[in-house]
């Protein structure tokens, strides 16, 4: 693969896939990002769906996700605006979606209701990771094989360790699989040395530290969830695959603070690690909130001219300049760090914009910076197109 | 946003008071060692991570079995872990974990650790889960074991003389909002006490150019490019935006929190270089604040 520009990925991307997944950590700005990816979809004449997560609620304000409910039969809301396509907004409820699968694959409502009714099943959504991402990651299939949209955009549960959003809905498959549940749903002496484990006298010890409420409470579950896992497990099956499709593009979305480059770091290396990125990397960075660059001089020149003006009234000035450029240099070499690491096709640094997306046009001013043709850029004429764009690592092979 | 780097920074502070400190991870312990450079994640051994500062990880599954163990379990421990059957019940009691992890920093306080424990906690909103895990289980009606830890943690928290919340975001209107909520989120679900609120990555104030830069430069001697000179303006401008953004949002957040607010600046570079500073400019700061924290 050659150096591709930012801004030229980007539209290749958003041009001709079908799923587009962001991932990344919290609190970088990463369904701003997602949403505005949507919006270029529909820039380009596609109907887009983005699924958001936990919007912030201004942002969610934007899309129309603060009130109202989804079209019952697209399962979105469309976000109006001048563009050929139609862009569709949705957020996500774990709760709901799990419900639904539960009903989906019960024999009878009868079996559903009793495991609705579980304390088990309602600390599920809460408590087991994974469980958000599995829903994601369903929802994203329901969407996709809905034949309503060109294009899928998936805002992910900000990860913050390399369990991430391929490997956690497994976990949530593990956690329902049939070892756990043979042993506790009832134990006969049999099944119980399978396991290696004594049988009444282990279960009233665990009892006894846990509460015999929490143990009736599990066995419950598992006898009632019993002939749903393989229905729950093939259809993860389905959802592993579209994820796992050469053409189902992700992009790691960080901003390039610290301690962000390296969650988003061993994030990237938990989605190798899981084997399903087939050990390519992602397919872009967005960079989200980069200090912005002033023209092609770098820190050194303005310290110099610093010196050469002091006792002036730009001495301040060009000092704060050289700062900046500094900072700005700094993030530029890490962008580019992180991108070769993760052996990214393209980079696309998004600065940092007067304020949190409220409206749609925030949302476009965005989308802009990712089709590379900023308008009324705040570093103003004289800056050139930040370095990384350009630093995109040179791919043989 | 920068809490990580934060605790570290609060560690300093301690070793300068002539404190002994000691920072507990409890997400994995990748943070803190990134934060301090080492080659891999903090463990439950202690670590002296810079002259004076020790710290390791809790790791809330190992609180987990070692739980079982100290109740009897301890033979069939490791085959609840692998059967997953350890999972299954810590799901069904939830907050079990966090409770877990909780009360052994409650122990390390007991046992006199350190003079002061600093805990890199989760994110917000996850914090508060984290931190209503000892009441949620610990109700005064409950007669387990896990209820007592619970009453016992849940003392400690309340405590004010014992243990406070440090918060701390960007000046930025989503992180406020969040701040603002989770603090009272933490006062009426938790009950612990709040140290002033903490404020990162603020912009410094800046001086506007008080006429053409090429000009000014020209008086001088200095001869300085048209280009160059609306490079200045266009950096002067973005600066004083991004100031008067800020500014906005620390007057909003004391609007909508009454706590005092320390204020610390923009600090380029990472790891234990970014954290020095950070250091020096926090107790700069609560120096001006003029209590004690």
């Amino acid at each position: 693969m050659s150096a591709v520009m930012g801004s030229d990925g980007m539209a290749a991307m958003v041009g001709d896939r079908e799923v587009i997944v962001c991932v990344g950590p919290g609190g970088v700005g990463k369904t701003s990002i997602a949403a505005a990816i949507g919006l270029l979809g529909a820039r380009a004449g596609r109907r887009v769906v983005v699924l958001t997560v936990d919007p912030a609620r201004r942002l969610a304000d934007a899309l129309g996700l603060a009130e109202g409910s989804d079209d019952p039969v697209v399962g979105a809301r469309s976000v109006a605006g001048p563009w050929p396509g139609e862009l569709w907004a949705t957020m996500l409820d774990a709760r709901a979606t799990f419900d639904s699968l539960i009903r989906h694959h019960a024999a009878d409502p009868a079996q559903a209701e009793l495991i609705l009714a579980n304390r088990l099943y309602r600390n599920l959504a809460g408590t087991l990771s994974g469980t958000q991402e599995f829903m994601a990651a369903e929802r994203l299939l329901e969407l996709h094989l809905s034949r309503h949209f060109d294009l899928v955009v998936v805002d992910t549960p900000p990860s913050t360790n390399a369990l991430d959003f391929l490997a956690a809905p497994q976990r949530v498959l593990r956690f329902l699989d049939s070892r756990a549940y043979r042993l506790l749903m009832a134990p006969t002496r049999s099944s119980a040395r399978m396991v290696g484990l004594a049988t009444g006298a282990v279960l009233r010890s665990i009892s006894r530290v846990v509460g015999a409420d929490v143990v009736a409470d599990t066995s419950e579950f598992f006898a009632a969830f019993e002939g749903m896992e393989a229905g729950f497990r093939s259809r993860s099956e389905q959802v592993r695959d579209l994820l796992s499709r050469p053409d189902t593009g992700y992009l790691l979305v960080t901003s390039l603070q610290t301690d962000r480059v390296d969650d988003a770091s061993s994030l990237v290396a938990g989605l190798g690690a899981a084997g399903h990125l087939d050990g390519r990397g992602p397919d872009g960075v967005v960079a989200n909130r980069t200090h912005p660059g002033f023209g092609p001089w770098d820190a050194d020149h303005w310290e110099n001219r610093s010196r050469e003006l002091a006792g002036t009234g730009l001495a301040a000035a060009t000092s704060m300049l050289a700062t900046m450029q500094r900072q700005a240099g700094e993030e530029a070499s890490q962008l580019e760090s992180l991108s070769t690491e993760l052996r990214a096709g393209f980079t696309v640094p998004v600065p940092e914009l007067d304020s949190d997306v409220h409206d749609v046009t925030g949302i476009a001013a965005i989308a802009d910076h990712l089709a590379g043709n900023p308008i009324g850029d705040v570093a103003g004429d004289v800056a050139d197109p930040p370095r990384s764009l350009d630093t995109s690592p040179d791919q043989s092979g | 946003m920068g809490k990580t780097t934060l605790s570290g920074a609060l560690g300093h502070l301690a070793v300068e008071a002539g404190l002994s400190p000691l920072l507990v991870d409890v997400q994995g312990g990748h943070g803190l060692a990134r934060a301090f450079d080492l080659p891999g994640p903090l463990d439950e051994n202690e670590l002296e991570v810079a002259p004076g500062i020790r710290a390791r990880a809790v790791n809330p599954d190992a609180t987990l079995v070692e739980y079982l163990e100290s109740r009897g379990l301890a033979r069939i421990s490791r085959r609840l872990v692998r059967t997953g059957v350890l999972e299954v019940l810590a799901t069904t009691t939830p907050g079990v974990k966090d409770l877990l992890v909780l009360s052994r920093i409650r122990q390390l306080e007991r046992a006199g650790a350190a003079d002061v424990i600093v805990v890199d906690a989760p994110a917000t909103g996850h914090s508060i889960t984290f931190m209503t895990a000892p009441r949620r289980l610990g109700t005064a009606a409950g007669t387990g074991p896990l209820a007592s830890q619970g009453r016992e943690v849940q003392a400690m928290l309340t405590d004010p003389r014992r243990c406070r919340a440090m918060l701390v975001a960007r000046a930025e209107e989503t992180p406020v909002n969040e701040i603002a909520e989770g603090a009272f989120a933490l006062e009426d679900q938790v009950g612990v006490g709040l140290t002033p609120v903490v404020v990162n990555a603020i912009a410094p104030p800046v001086e506007p150019i008080d006429g053409d830069p090429v000009a000014m430069a020209h008086h001088a001697g200095v001869t300085l490019s048209a280009a160059e000179g609306r490079a200045l303006t266009a950096a002067v401008a973005y600066r004083t935006h991004q100031r008067a953004r800020h500014e906005e949002q620390l007057a909003r957040l004391a609007k909508l929190l009454p706590l005092p607010q320390i204020h610390l600046p923009l600090v380029s570079g990472h790891g234990p270089t970014a954290m020095g500073e950070l250091a020096q400019a926090l107790a700069a700061s609560i120096d001006s604040l003029g209590e004690a924290t």
